[in-house]
């Protein structure tokens, strides 16, 4: 699945094939009612990117957003969301999951396009722009005119916001609305069934993916200019995204107790390794230990885990979150298969007050005067010789690959120019460079068969 | 659920030797059934009437165990030399040298692994029902009847054959090996010479059977219990060394006069020996997983907890994270794709037998109803697979009937023949490893068996399935080097380098072996022309 040569890669074609995500497969789907509309775009990209408006020619000397649809359209991978749905390898999932043609599947749809799916028949003309400016800016049918207006920039969040219109300039703003897909909810969801007939695994950290986003966008009066941009980035998104994990997880152990029959246990919630290693001991370094568990229980999202310990050195508040999230994982080591109501009811539970934590520490850090992350190798080095078995894994390696990175970017002046995605290797400096090229996946598979735990964290001790 | 040791091995009465620690691992009630009934596949759940009444544990003491353990020493004293004529292996020196005669020491805890195992799971094994299940006997103290060294060692004499309190004694008597099974079992000798008998008794270790508390759990298996290799029993029992012939393999003069008596001895061929086994691992594969189910849910569940993963396909989630893979090549079947399913090794080898006996071949098809199940909920819901498993499990016992029901007579060269076009046509089709590998064995023992073909000929297939299919077993016999790799690794590593085109073109067979020359012409279905009788 993976032809990333070096780890920059992999985590370039991770952001590239994370973005397509899909619904809750064979059941239950969701009724079409509760399909979001804010999302959807009567009007398309077409309608937002004449050459006056957003689509523009590039230009040193003109403004981004006369040319954000240009920029969308060439370089953002969001533009081919919905061609992908064409391809060889969707085709054969869509086959296998035995749901029709995949560009007309509503549960592929819901993610890798913008558009209205209470039509029937779904609308061909919209297709063909994915994930399009509605999908992140908000409807634009009762703003579209109106923001051409000089009255426009009078105008508060709070009445443009009424208007179906989202603002994007805070790191929170964005990461709330990246997680809809990149993580999922009760509409969008990447379950299992969906990664076993093909889809991408979704492992979604918010700072790294804003880097490789292609900016289509003026930094100025945004996040960009603030001096901590990518260290709130981080750890706001690192919040926003555990509470978003929560929440789906709420949902699916909460559907499996409002069902008689539902798709629990739900091994998209669970460690790839854990099951997904070579059988007769050896042959996968990467390992996911939950203390005290019985050998061959599955760990929850070691992914998540490592970013709730990692976030949990960073402010009082995120203890709270980090003790939740241990408390999940204990819970789900001792019973993540049980289907008794009792036995759910307290995975809905704990998954609430994880999600109300974070969610909390997501507004505290998007509020705070400033978020520094300079103590993360030494906050690392701490947490992991406290309890090196727990960072064992490949995801919390990589985990502490990207907390470690986003302490080292700084502000404005590393963003690039405008449509440029990511800061090249010398940027990132020779330390970290080889720390993720120790992340690197074998070529062609999904599997950290390369991985070493000892090797990484004598790496990430020499990261300054 | 094995004939003799679910009645006669006392078993599974947890005594002070057998409490666990674990658990997973705690043993349920036996379950008695008789042999007989066994053998036309009633088993006790199959008559309930409904699934949810299902698992009441079967009230024990009304299957007082009626036989104890002599101990092997007892079997010594005269197996360990020929016993004439019509015994004419030295049965326990073969014994000696057969892997089961050290399975015990597995449990000691010098063994690294045994170690690693115990810290584990913070367990000791020799004190563990579900280790000592398999690496002796299931039986508790009281079994014994008399505490000798070798009571405990490794799987024995009466761990197959029957606890031999009761038939000791009369078998000493000439006309004892003129009785009938039946007469035989009704004094705690098991009929080992059916090969369905034979087969459910090997697959209660080699694949698991919870009755008796023989249920590797997955949590023995990540604390480092080596995994099962799939299971074809007859390669396996020729690389223990058999310490038993078959009555055509004896002189004229014990054939004359068995002939002569009405000797009961078994008609089945290797290769029919080894259909019906396959069939029963298929059977067994679904009542292990029925049998658990019933023991975790229920009225009074039998401290099993639901569900247990090594009851299912290791491959099904043991496998590498790429695309493609030739798992996704191989499908999935109507099992939506990510869920765990039932063991496929048994199932293109039963295809073959099922064909062999009029039944349909389609075992994907034959299972649809499990796949339902698993596709609902994965895992399956627990009280419900009673009763998807009632149908299945009845067309397996017909099929398994239909064989066992086949004479040994004349028409053996030209079904062997056929079969081993049938077995290669398979292997040709195959879809997984281990299912290939099962078809591999099963080709060449059909192959050594069969007096068709120019051994030269046949020694080139043997040779072109041996090494893709990794069919060699570890050398057994004396004198054999201590350093050889265990089997199961031998296993594993053959299946993590396979490749789909590799084996199944090792499954190619020779031109003139499909077709020797000058045989007259085939009136089948034209794949070939009948070879040399034997």
């Amino acid at each position: 699945m993976w032809q990333a040569r070096h780890h920059h890669r992999a985590l370039f074609v991770l952001v590239w094939l994370s973005a397509l995500g899909a619904a809750p497969l064979p059941c239950p789907c969701p009724p079409t009612d509760r399909l979001p509309q804010k999302r959807t775009d009567s009007l398309g990209v077409a309608s937002c990117s004449t050459s006056s408006c957003h689509g523009g020619p590039k230009g040193a000397n003109h403004d981004v957003q006369s040319f954000a649809a240009t920029i969308w359209i060439n370089d953002d991978p969001h533009s081919r969301a919905a061609e992908v749905l064409h391809e060889p390898r969707s085709l054969a999932m869509a086959k296998m999951l035995g749901i029709g043609a995949p560009h007309r599947s509503r549960q592929c749809l819901v993610c890798h396009a913008t558009q209205d799916l209470k039509a029937e028949p779904l609308p061909s003309r919209v297709l063909a722009d994915g994930v399009g400016c509605a999908a992140c800016h908000g409807d634009p049918t009762q703003w579209e005119s109106l923001h051409t207006l000089d009255g426009w920039r009078q105008m508060s969040p709070d009445e443009r916001k009424a208007l179906g219109y989202t603002d994007l300039s805070t790191p929170l703003a964005r990461v709330r609305t990246c997680v809809r897909c990149h993580v999922g909810d009760a509409d969008h969801e990447v379950n299992h069934d969906l990664l076993a007939a093909g889809h991408p695994r979704l492992t979604f950290e918010f700072a790294a993916y804003q880097r490789l986003e292609p900016r289509h966008w003026s930094p100025a009066g945004k996040a960009e200019a603030t001096a901590d941009f990518t260290q709130r980035s981080w750890a706001v998104g690192q919040a926003a995204t555990l509470e978003a994990v929560a929440r789906l997880l709420e949902v699916r152990a909460a559907r499996a107790v409002e069902e008689p029959v539902a798709r629990w246990p739900e091994f998209a919630e669970l460690d790839c390794s854990s099951c997904h290693r070579p059988l007769g001991g050896g042959g996968l370094a990467s390992r996911s230990v939950i203390p005290g568990a019985l050998p061959g229980t599955p760990s929850w999202q070691p992914w998540q885990v490592a970013a709730g310990r990692l976030l949990g050195t960073q402010a009082a508040d995120a203890a709270l979150v980090e003790a939740n999230v241990i408390a999940l994982r204990t819970l789900l080591a001792a019973d993540w298969a049980g289907a008794e109501v009792e036995g759910l009811h307290r995975v809905c539970r704990q998954a609430d007050s994880l999600a109300t934590a974070a969610g909390s520490l997501s507004e505290q850090l998007s509020q705070a005067p400033r978020i520094n992350l300079q103590g993360t190798p030494a906050a690392v080095e701490t947490l992991v010789a406290s309890s090196p078995q727990e960072w064992q894994s490949w995801d919390s390696a990589v985990q502490t690959y990207l907390a470690l990175e986003a302490a080292r970017q700084g502000g404005p002046a590393r963003l690039g120019s405008a449509g440029c995605r990511l800061p090249q290797e010398t940027e990132a400096g020779p330390a970290l460079n080889t720390l993720r090229r120790s992340l690197q996946l074998p070529a062609g598979s999904n599997t950290p068969r390369d991985f070493d735990p000892r090797r990484f964290h004598s790496l990430r001790s020499e990261v300054p | 659920m094995i004939a003799g040791v679910g009645c006669s091995h006392v078993a599974d009465r947890p005594g002070p030797r057998n409490v666990c620690r674990m658990p997973s691992a705690r043993v349920v009630p036996c379950r008695c059934r008789l042999p007989l009934l066994l053998l036309v596949l009633v088993s006790c759940w199959a008559g309930s009437p409904r699934a949810d009444d299902l698992p009441a544990p079967v009230d024990q003491s009304a299957h007082e165990p009626r036989f104890s353990f002599k101990g092997s020493e007892f079997c010594i004293r005269c197996h360990r030399s020929e016993q004439g004529e019509w015994s004419d292996t030295a049965t326990t020196a073969a014994w000696r040298h057969d892997a089961h005669s050290r399975s015990h020491l597995a449990l000691l805890s010098e063994n690294p692994r045994t170690r690693a195992i115990e810290a584990a799971l913070r367990i000791r094994a020799a004190d563990t029902a579900s280790c000592v299940a398999c690496h002796t006997h299931p039986a508790a103290e009281p079994a014994v009847e008399e505490e000798t060294p070798l009571v405990h060692a490794g799987i024995s004499c009466e761990t197959c054959h029957g606890a031999g309190s009761a038939y000791f004694e009369p078998h000493l008597e000439k006309r004892w090996r003129f009785l009938s099974p039946a007469e035989k079992q009704a004094l705690g000798m098991h009929d080992l010479r059916s090969p369905a008998l034979k087969a459910e008794n090997c697959l209660s270790c080699h694949l698991g059977d919870v009755a008796s508390g023989r249920v590797v759990s997955h949590a023995m298996y990540a604390a480092g219990h080596p995994p099962l290799p799939a299971f074809e029993m007859e390669a396996y029992s020729r690389a223990l060394e058999p310490h038993w012939k078959r009555v055509w393999e004896k002189s004229p003069r014990v054939q004359a006069d068995a002939a002569r008596a009405g000797y009961h001895t078994e008609t089945a061929s290797v290769s029919q020996r080894a259909l019906i086994g396959a069939l029963v691992g298929l059977r067994e594969s679904v009542e292990q997983v029925v049998d658990y189910a019933a023991a975790s849910t229920g009225p009074s569940p039998a401290g099993r907890s639901w569900p247990e993963l090594a009851l299912y396909d290791c491959q099904a989630c043991h496998h590498e994270l790429q695309l493609p893979s030739w798992r996704q090549r191989a499908g999935y079947g109507d099992l939506v794709p990510g869920r765990p399913s039932l063991y496929r090794w048994p199932r293109e080898l039963a295809a073959v037998a099922c064909a062999e006996a009029g039944q349909p071949t389609d075992i994907d098809a034959l299972l649809a109803p499990w796949v339902q199940e698993l596709n609902r909920r994965p895992f399956g819901v627990a009280s419900r697979l009673t009763e998807v498993s009632r149908a299945p499990l009845d067309q397996i016992g017909r099929a398994i009937d239909a064989l066992a029901a086949r004479p040994r007579d004349a028409s053996l060269a030209e079904i062997e023949r056929l079969r081993i076009q049938k077995l290669a046509a398979a292997g040709r089709r195959s879809t997984d490893f281990e299912s290939a590998r099962l078809l591999g064995w099963v080709l060449v023992e059909t192959l050594s068996d069969h007096a068709g073909w120019p051994p030269e000929t046949k020694a080139r297939i043997v040779a072109q399935l041996t090494e893709p299919l990794a069919l060699q077993f570890p050398a057994a016999g004396p004198n054999q080097p201590a350093a050889q790799p265990p089997f199961w690794q031998t296993s594993l590593t053959a299946a993590a380098r396979a490749d789909r085109e590799s084996v199944q073109g090792a499954f190619q067979l020779p031109e003139q072996a499909a077709s020797p020359a000058g045989a007259p012409p085939a009136h089948d279905h034209g794949s070939g022309t009948p070879g040399a009788g034997r």
